[in-house]
């Protein structure tokens, strides 16, 4: 519900962003427009705890820390998942997946055991191989991949592995 | 964790201090300064060596525990916290202290035969360890392999073995009258070549895995089982080479007692690596369950 409006106007209208001949039509328009009216406080509210959230995390983590990316990453995959803006989005969600496991076995052992470690995981599980990897196959993959993460990173790595594919 | 507390700096750090206690304890006596201070570099020499080998021990127990489905990496484990154990005992009965209350203690035949029973289970059990590793790594599948020139320098360390063999004369326990020592020496010697040999594969894996801590932790690994054997192969082919007084002489003297110290703290430095690669998934599990319950909250 966006009537006269962009998306992106409604957007920068929240984050204070817009120009003042945009910003006096919006709010003559949600003066008298109930469905805009609840539009409106609907976006504010989920803006308010994703800024809530944010700062949460902030507090917690330091802003370099790769962890807090990729709960952020986390955070938006879900809200594009609840707007149901599908088309590509589940392939380049698991790539994405796949991204930040490599990243989080690396430190550990290596960049290329855990690239070999993935297409390995891939191979004894139901996906067969890396590219037929989906939402459908994760947690098959992901259990394939769990014990050779044991022997390449230990037992601690391996449930860091387990809880990082784990979304 | 014990991991926590003894980390890779700590460990680099008590080998800077066992070096420069040495150093300062034997220094003064090579200028002239001062005579020999045997037992205060005896005890600096056991002492530290005793404490690098306990911290490897520990370290590598830990370690061996973090394995409780890998069979063959926590036999692995267990067998370089075997050699750790081990080699604290040879440590105490190499010491020259028991000089003090065994006159020519260290000149005694029963010192090598002493010193011998302890290298041989040392040995076995190092080899035994890079062995069960490299099966390890080998047997996950991911395609890990010792490449042509590993086989070439892997053929040069058993033709340097078969030479020692040869012209085992050179060797400490040539002229000791028990067998069982001169038997001892050769069978340890044997098993440090093999072991050699090993690291060269579990080096190879540590090359191929494109960085990360384990592969720092074996390429120590590799660096202890090399430095050992190449300081015996040394001192036997000095010993063929040098007079008595030559190989006593200060600057050698010195460089050897150097690297013999270093060696057991490559052997903890090894295991600190590794326990690091713990302790930083441990953190990184923390964070993100600590990430994933404020997430949840909100």
């Amino acid at each position: 519900m966006t009537h006269l409006f962009s998306e992106e106007e409604w957007t920068d209208y929240i984050d204070g962003r817009i120009d003042d001949e945009t910003r006096d039509r919006i709010e003559a328009h949600i003066i008298g427009c109930l469905s805009c009216w609840e539009f409106y406080e609907r976006m504010a509210t989920a803006t308010r705890a994703l800024t809530a959230c944010g700062a949460g995390l902030r507090a917690a983590f330091a802003l370099q820390d790769r962890r807090l990316n990729a709960g952020l990453r986390a955070v938006f995959a879900k809200i594009n998942e609840a707007e149901g803006v599908k088309r590509e989005r589940p392939l380049r969600a698991i790539q994405q997946r796949l991204d930040a496991l490599a990243e989080v076995m690396a430190p550990m052992c290596g960049s290329q055991t855990a690239i070999k470690a993935l297409r390995a995981a891939a191979q004894v599980s139901p996906a067969r191989s890396l590219e037929s990897v989906t939402e459908d196959n994760w947690t098959s993959f992901l259990s394939s991949l769990k014990p050779i993460a044991a022997v390449m990173c230990g037992e601690t790595g391996a449930r860091l592995v387990w809880e990082s594919g784990q979304f | 964790m014990i991991s926590a507390r003894i980390t890779t700096k700590v460990v680099w750090f008590g080998l800077a201090l066992n070096l420069c206690a040495y150093l300062a304890a034997h220094l003064p006596w090579w200028a002239g300064l001062t005579p020999r201070l045997w037992v205060t570099e005896s005890a600096i020499k056991t002492g530290f060596l005793c404490l690098a080998y306990g911290l490897a021990l520990s370290l590598n127990l830990e370690i061996a525990a973090e394995y409780r489905q890998a069979r063959w990496l926590r036999l692995a484990w267990v067998a370089l916290a075997g050699n750790a154990g081990v080699s604290i005992v040879r440590m105490v009965v190499e010491s020259s202290l028991f000089n003090l209350i065994w006159p020519g203690y260290t000149r005694d035949p029963l010192w090598g035969l002493l010193q011998h029973l302890a290298i041989v289970p040392a040995n076995a059990f190092l080899l035994f360890g890079l062995l069960a590793m490299w099966w390890a790594y080998h047997e996950v599948g991911l395609g890990f392999a010792i490449e042509k020139r590993d086989y070439a320098a892997i053929a040069g360390i058993l033709g340097l073995l078969i030479a020692l063999m040869v012209f085992r004369e050179g060797l400490s326990e040539a002229r000791s009258p028990y067998a069982v020592s001169r038997w001892l020496q050769l069978l340890g010697l044997t098993l440090l070549s093999l072991s050699a040999a090993a690291s060269l594969a579990t080096h190879r894996v540590a090359m191929q895995m494109g960085g990360g801590k384990l592969a720092v932790a074996l390429r120590f690994l590799t660096l202890y089982t090399l430095l050992r054997g190449g300081l015996v192969l040394l001192q036997a082919s000095q010993r063929v080479t040098l007079t008595e007084g030559q190989q006593t002489s200060g600057s050698y003297s010195v460089f050897m007692n150097l690297c013999w110290q270093a060696v057991p703290w490559v052997a903890a430095l090894a295991a600190a690596y590794r326990a690091e690669m713990t302790i930083h998934a441990a953190r990184e599990l923390e964070q993100q369950r600590a990430a994933k319950a404020v997430l949840a909250s909100a």
